[in-house]
């Protein structure tokens, strides 16, 4: 096995403690859900709700000096990061799958039919807004760890917030928020497109930090 | 053929506020080498600098004659780590540790395991927080000897037990190493513990190396001078180490080859600890 992936198996133990806090996300969809939210408004409470808990593992692993651990067994740095990466954003995944089967739940109970092109959409724009969290929230653990980044790890949350308030009072972003929601497939192209160049960069910068910090 | 299990050849880093200054040992493949110092010392940056948990400045490390960084994941293998806390999530059981730990070794013998877990009486389904220190100790050692490691790598490990586990503990090291070919780096600062197991010793002080060696090459190099204060000469002082001064007498240490030129006065061997406690005092206590 490869060494990042050893390190996220590892990270999947290591939040073993945490299943309660992983099902309260289950009931949380399922509230919305039955409230009538779109698969769009699932997938970025989702994408929201997976980055508050990727700040967890960094908390467990300083918590129970994990630092340690790593250095004691057969990975690298690299292996560390990426399998951190790695982690997380199979947390996201699999957070979006949930909601599909939820929401086609949903749609079967209500006689409606879920369409591709909302599931897309859905799972381009939360995948951004976790990219955009995760993707300057993680850097910043990797440098100062988490109790010294915890109050820094909010900013993310907060220009998320801002990108998706801003555009309803600027009239000039108006036109092409008009010609996102008219040409979805482009939306959902640069979406993902986005959230990889997020997450590349990210995990480059979490490296040169992480290894300046040992 | 492997002779030495770890090398570390002039090994420095600095920090802003601490430096390990051209740190040099060599542990020879089958001994046990005590790791010993103040509080301070460098004695836990030098382990983290072998297992390269920080980047070294200068200088070279080799375990089992490899690059500690070159061959990073193929050494690890073969090493085993314990250190002065647990480093396991405190909500795993002693199950879910094995399950944890095992992912990274090729060579994990889950019986060896289940032997040791037994040996130790490590409760399979009790967490790590619930476990006493002197157990949680055992569940690392347990781990480190589930992968056949060849090197053990031991950061004050019997700070904090009570007497019997401590005895225990170095009886475990003991059988450990008897075949020959594994080897162990402790690094303690009860010193009584290295006495009657180490073979070999490196003395660290203020981040410097003050010896490297055999323990008889240690204790047979300095000795304890005793007097009274009237025989304690300017020239005397100078050569004593770590002065202790009363109303009615004084003792220090003093190099063996040194001592020899001091008539009338008493000597006693000294001890790792007189040593250690003289050396990193130093100057005159009063």
């Amino acid at each position: 096995m490869k060494g990042f992936l050893k390190i996220t198996k590892l990270d999947f133990f290591t939040m073993k403690s945490q299943a309660a806090v992983y099902l309260s996300f289950v009931l949380i969809v399922l509230m919305f859900g039955f409230m009538g939210s779109s698969i769009i408004v699932l997938g970025i409470t989702g994408a929201w709700f997976m980055a508050l808990m990727s700040s967890n593992i960094f908390a467990i692993q300083e918590k129970n000096n994990l630092e340690r651990l790593y250095g004691s067994v057969s990975v690298g740095l690299k292996d560390i990061v990426l399998g951190r990466y790695t982690f997380v954003i199979l947390n996201y995944l699999a957070s979006f799958l949930a909601i599909i089967v939820m929401c086609s739940g949903f749609a079967l109970f209500q006689h409606k039919t879920l369409e591709v092109a909302d599931i897309l959409l859905g799972f381009s724009l939360s995948l951004l807004a976790f990219s955009v969290i995760t993707g300057i929230q993680m850097p910043l653990f990797f440098k100062m760890g988490y109790t010294k980044a915890k109050v820094w790890s909010m900013v993310p949350f907060v220009a998320v917030m801002a990108l998706v308030v801003i555009p309803s009072f600027v009239s000039a972003l108006s036109g092409v928020i008009e010609f996102m929601l008219t040409n979805k497939g482009i939306l959902i192209a640069c979406s993902i497109l986005a959230s990889c160049v997020v997450q590349f960069f990210s995990y480059q910068i979490a490296v040169v930090v992480y290894r300046k910090r040992r | 053929m492997i002779k030495n299990h770890l090398e570390l050849r002039g090994v420095s880093k600095s920090f802003p506020s601490f430096k390990l200054n051209n740190i040099s040992l060599s542990l020879p493949k089958g001994y046990i080498m005590g790791l010993v110092g103040p509080n301070g010392a460098g004695k836990t940056t030098t382990i983290q600098l072998i297992l390269n948990m920080f980047e070294k400045d200068a200088g070279e490390i080799l375990v089992f004659d490899k690059d500690n960084i070159k061959y990073e994941n193929a050494i690890k293998q073969d090493l085993g780590v314990v250190f002065d806390s647990i480093f396991y999530v405190d909500s795993w059981t002693v199950a879910d540790t094995e399950r944890a730990v095992s992912i990274f070794y090729e060579d994990w013998k889950h019986d060896v395991f289940s032997q040791m877990a037994k040996r130790f009486d490590l409760p399979q389904n009790k967490k790590v927080s619930e476990l006493s220190r002197g157990t949680q100790m055992k569940l690392m050692l347990a781990c480190a000897f589930s992968h056949n490691a060849k090197l053990l790598i031991l950061d004050e490990p019997t700070s904090g037990l009570d007497p019997v586990i401590r005895d225990e503990f170095l009886e475990i090291l003991q059988d450990y190493i008897k075949d020959g070919d594994r080897s162990v780096l402790f690094s303690t600062h009860i010193t009584t513990d290295l006495e009657r197991v180490a073979d070999y010793i490196t003395l660290i002080d203020q981040g410097e190396l003050i010896y490297s060696g055999s323990m008889d090459g240690i204790t047979g190099r300095y000795c304890i001078i005793k007097g009274k204060p009237r025989d304690l000469t300017a020239e005397l002082e100078k050569d004593i180490i770590g002065l202790r001064k009363t109303d009615v007498s004084f003792e220090g240490l003093i190099e063996a080859k040194e001592a020899a030129q001091y008539k009338g006065y008493v000597f006693d061997a000294a001890t790792i600890n007189d040593i250690v406690i003289g050396i990193s005092k130093g100057g005159t206590r009063k």
